[in-house]
């Protein structure tokens, strides 16, 4: 755990990092490029599956990130599970943000999490035509209702990179709770401390975010 | 009254300024490689509620001695076999004043594989007059990736309309 802890030091550096657990207790750290906000180096097919998968959300002059998990995070957490390659039970993403944000996400419902993300099927060759069929109406029926409102729009995106400050953060964790409940994605989100060592689970009732009265601790 | 009609002009300078800008976006752009071309299309794609969302279809052509171009591939077709169409494959569109670009997404659907998500900031670039637009076309895998998740569309190039 220290690798991940170690994360929130690294977010103003030129390039993305990242750290895997996986479940023969092994530990790999991997980076991007620099002036690339992206870790492009994790296996795609690992000896042994994933348990856990941290990353740091960096910012500088001209790289801007989220203060919580973008949709493409989220995506590379479904595709592990759809090759077959993530201990679901177990599980547990870390997220840093430049912005001072700290996240724990588990699965909960792994059926769930790659029914929303089947979308990403439609070209895929190695399924059934009909199963891509399934997915390209999948890629329809969320876009605009989901997709588009929360990351994509052109004007007005409710999650939107370099939100600065506390209000700002209090607001996109808002926007994405309520992604994650609009989508139904199976997908249970924790804040953490920066130490990554006490827990609250969070939920959204209206628009409010709640936080659990009983934290957990590591 | 006189600050009040300075800051009124140049409210409505900065937003005419970002209209045009998105407007300067709809039609053909084109990158040259060689005997291939990348070709970007760019239109309004209806809502369905009376507005319209900029969107886009990427497609690269291979053309022969005798100017006959071939499609290589194309972001703009059916599913095999069958009358399901892809959506757009580029949308979005947001100034990002920190890079001074337009930050769209792009799912490259050209592979045999599953859809990869990027994040695509195309940049105008400063020209004379009299000579054609041009845009840097900057495009990264969204979140994180894994070893061989990489696009088949080009990366980093500069497009000029056409």
């Amino acid at each position: 755990m220290n690798k991940v802890r170690d994360l929130k030091n690294k977010d103003t550096l030129t390039y993305e990092t990242s750290v895997a657990i996986f479940d023969d207790n092994s530990i790999g750290e991997y980076q991007g490029v620099a002036n690339n906000s992206t870790v492009q180096t994790l296996p795609t097919s690992p000896s042994s599956d994933y348990i856990s998968m941290a990353h740091v959300h960096n910012e500088n002059a001209t790289i801007k990130s989220y203060s919580v998990p973008s949709l493409g995070d989220l995506q590379w957490i479904a595709r592990r599970y759809k090759d077959g390659y993530l201990n679901t039970s177990e599980f547990t993403a870390f997220l840093a943000t430049a912005d001072g944000t700290y996240f724990a996400l588990t699965i909960n419902n792994p059926t769930k999490l790659w029914k929303f993300f089947r979308y990403m099927d439609a070209g895929n060759f190695n399924i059934t035509i009909q199963e891509r069929i399934e997915a390209s109406k999948k890629l329809k029926e969320v876009y605009k209702p989901i997709l588009k409102k929360y990351y994509y729009d052109e004007q007005s995106a409710l999650i939107q990179e370099n939100a600065q400050g506390a209000t700002n953060n209090e607001q996109q964790l808002r926007y994405f709770m309520q992604f994650l409940k609009e989508a139904d994605i199976g997908i249970t989100v924790f804040e953490s401390n920066e130490n990554f060592s006490t827990f609250t689970k969070l939920s959204i009732k209206g628009f409010d975010v709640k936080r659990s009265t009983t934290p957990c601790t590591l | 009254m006189k600050n009040l009609i300075i800051i009124t002009f140049l409210i409505s300078s900065i937003a005419l300024f970002s209209q045009t800008q998105r407007d300067d976006f709809l039609g053909i752009w084109e990158w040259q490689n060689n005997n291939q071309t990348f070709r970007v299309n760019f239109f309004n794609e209806p809502d369905g509620d009376g507005t319209f969302s900029l969107a886009g279809h990427f497609t690269m052509l291979e053309t022969d001695v005798s100017g006959n171009e071939t499609i290589l591939y194309t972001s703009d077709r059916f599913i095999e076999t069958t009358n399901e169409r892809f959506i757009p494959m580029i949308n979005g569109g947001r100034y990002c004043d920190w890079i001074d670009s337009f930050r769209f997404s792009l799912m490259d659907n050209t592979t045999t594989k599953t859809l990869l998500l990027g994040v695509l900031d195309l940049k105008f670039i400063s020209i004379s007059l009299g000579n054609p637009l041009q845009i840097t076309w900057k495009l990264r895998v969204d979140g994180m990736a894994s070893v061989g998740e990489v696009f088949n569309v080009p990366t980093d190039i500069t497009l000029t309309k056409q």
